[in-house]
């Protein structure tokens, strides 16, 4: 009897094999439980609950199958899809301002850092601040900062205008959060793109040097691409997601003012925060998000990876 | 692999002014993050609720108090209470620790089980069942919150510690991380043990896991903070166990007119202190450890 581990074979007796299967079993068992109930099932039921909708009897609580959620949909001029073509345009929003603005200049301060500009320890701490803190915390900050008896109040005071808050009004809302999103958000991009810069060989740039490199070249002509593997499934892993970019809207409006994003949406329909709790429209948009995503991450997946094996590396 | 040297080579003048200009700009953002907290600092230290209002009125928030104190960051633990009349800031606070530290923990003992299991002990099911964590990954799925929400409901772990259960799976959060350091951990150590009689389980537990635990640190410290933060799972499935982010997201919404705003920002200021310190004690492990395509050990 023969059997495999790590790769190489050994022999083993029955007992033996019973006993890792029995090993294999008690470590398996309830992770994979867990993933059939909370994943699978879940999966499956927000399906269907796609398609139903809830009907209250008598003896209860009664799902019927209805194609309602979806009509709310797609009812061209509905207020609902109103609310969702919204929804899409402010997600794109925040998606572009993430992967188009913030990302890359994540790369350029993970650059510095990584070429220890002075009190690059400092900043990185500072920088990364916005993460470790609550955004129910920062946002809190941020809104008195620019509320009233805030600095814009003072700024529209000293000039004898009326203040009002950027938070009551679009679209200045949305660009308020938007601006939030961006000068918050480059502390998430610069622990894994740090790490990863961390990881280049040093010989290749001091080779680099040797020969005359510049910055600019040190930078897109040896580092990126060696780090080429972690950006490129980070890069995947942002459009895998598209539809989930969003700032603390939450935090900020609940989704007024023209602030509404999909993943908000999403959250307000289950939570009742914002808007009538409907878990059974929320699957039915979810549902509609999925195929409409789906083909995309799956073009950028194949755009991305040149072959099947660069991508488990890159994972 | 080696990590960059500080290389001898002169730097030209462009780059010198490049990364002065760079300094610069580092040094002014840095200065607009901080802001914020000097901004909560300046409410939290002044005299009362009434002379926050007088500075609100006359658009000076910012501006040092006439008469500062320091009392609020005291009256913080009493003032949270008004939330929901009965929870108080040390429960935020009791609810925010267990919660962090619980549910990333049982999160990464699970995950690093699953990982440890899927790269040593490979079998045809072992690597279907990489194969589909990879599938995952990459599925772009949207909206099962509202059914998670039921199922969490109809089976009565909403609003209670079982709500610890959702984060035992076979893909949780990190699981790429856990299998490629697993991956470069050599299989002899166990080797070793079993030919002095060691089991499965002790093979694991005593040798293996331990040398997951230096990488894997970071990970679950970056899972705590996260934990730590997060107030809209709160909202959502432990609302009778209201943490200290929530409490800061609810104190803002509930007691917007009758707010003792002074008290409310020192609370505020109050609560990321320990997660900072936290983080301040593994912030090079976090930063300089953690990349996506594994940990460095």
């Amino acid at each position: 009897m023969t059997d495999t581990t790590e790769g190489k074979r050994v022999k083993k007796s029955d007992a033996q094999k019973r006993e890792k299967l029995w090993f294999m079993i008690s470590v398996l068992a309830l992770p994979t439980l867990g993933f059939l109930v909370f994943f699978v099932y879940v999966n499956f039921n927000s399906f269907l609950m796609a398609f139903q909708r809830p009907v209250y009897t008598d003896t209860g609580l009664v799902e019927k199958f209805s194609f309602d959620n979806f009509r709310r949909i797609f009812t061209a001029g509905g207020t609902d899809m109103k609310e969702l073509l919204e929804a899409l345009k402010n997600t794109m929003l925040f998606f572009f301002a993430d992967t188009a603005v913030v990302f890359p200049i994540s790369l350029l301060m993970c650059y510095f850092f990584f070429k220890k500009i002075a009190g690059y320890r400092f900043f990185r701490f500072v920088y990364y601040m916005p993460t470790i803190i609550s955004s129910s915390v920062l946002v809190v900050l941020f809104k008195y900062s620019i509320g009233a008896g805030g600095i814009l109040d003072a700024i529209a005071t000293s000039k004898g205008e009326t203040f009002i808050s950027p938070l009551t009004q679009e679209p200045n809302a949305l660009f308020t959060i938007l601006f939030y999103s961006i000068a918050f958000g480059f502390a998430g991009n610069i622990i894994v793109l740090g790490g990863s810069m961390n990881g280049v060989s040093a010989d290749v740039l001091e080779a680099g040097q040797i020969d005359g490199c510049n910055w600019v070249q040190e930078l897109f002509l040896l580092i990126i691409p060696m780090m080429w593997p972690t950006i490129s499934t980070m890069v995947i892993l942002k459009f895998t997601g598209i539809l989930s970019a969003s700032g603390p809207i939450l935090a900020f409006t609940k989704g007024e003012h023209g602030t509404m994003t999909l993943s908000y949406l999403l959250y307000a329909l289950v939570s009742g925060y914002g808007k009538t709790k409907d878990l059974y429209y929320a699957s039915a948009v979810g549902m509609v998000m999925t195929l409409f995503v789906f083909p995309l991450t799956m073009l950028i997946k194949h755009l991305i990876y040149s072959d099947k094996k660069e991508e488990e590396t890159a994972l | 692999m080696k990590t960059a040297r500080r290389n001898k080579i002169k730097k030209p003048v462009s780059q010198k002014a490049v990364f002065g200009i760079a300094f610069a700009i580092f040094c002014v953002y840095a200065a607009f993050i901080l802001f914020f907290f000097l901004f909560a600092f300046l409410i939290a230290i002044k005299e009362n609720n009434r002379a926050f209002l007088e500075d609100q009125i006359a658009a000076r928030l910012f501006s040092f108090p006439a008469k500062p104190t320091l009392k609020h960051f005291a009256e913080a633990f009493s003032e949270w209470t008004v939330i929901d009349g009965e929870t108080t800031y040390l429960t935020m606070f009791f609810n925010s620790v267990w919660i962090s530290i619980l549910g990333p923990l049982i999160s990464a003992f699970t995950t690093a089980s699953v990982t440890y299991v899927l790269v040593f002990y490979r079998t045809g099911y072992t690597k279907w069942l990489y194969k589909l964590g990879v599938f995952f990954a990459i599925l772009p799925l949207y909206g099962a919150s509202g059914a998670m929400y039921k199922l969490v409901t109809d089976i009565g772990i909403i609003d209670s510690p079982l709500m610890f259960l959702t984060n035992i799976s076979l893909f949780g959060g990190n699981f790429f991380y856990f299998y490629a350091f697993y991956k470069a951990i050599s299989w002899q150590y166990a080797e070793a043990a079993f030919i002095d009689g060691a089991n499965h389980w002790q093979v694991y537990l005593k040798i293996m896991l331990p040398l997951l635990i230096p990488g894997a640190t970071a990970l679950y410290i970056m899972g705590v903070i996260s934990t730590w933060n997060d107030y809209a799972n709160i909202i959502l499935y432990w609302q009778s166990y209201p943490t200290l982010a929530y409490g800061a997201y609810a104190y803002s919404e509930i007691a917007k007119y009758n707010a003792n705003n002074p008290a409310y920002f020192a609370g505020v200021l109050i609560s990321i202190v320990p997660i900072l310190l936290l983080f301040a004690a593994f912030q090079n492990t976090i930063m300089e450890k953690v990349h996506i395509g594994g940990l460095k050990g």
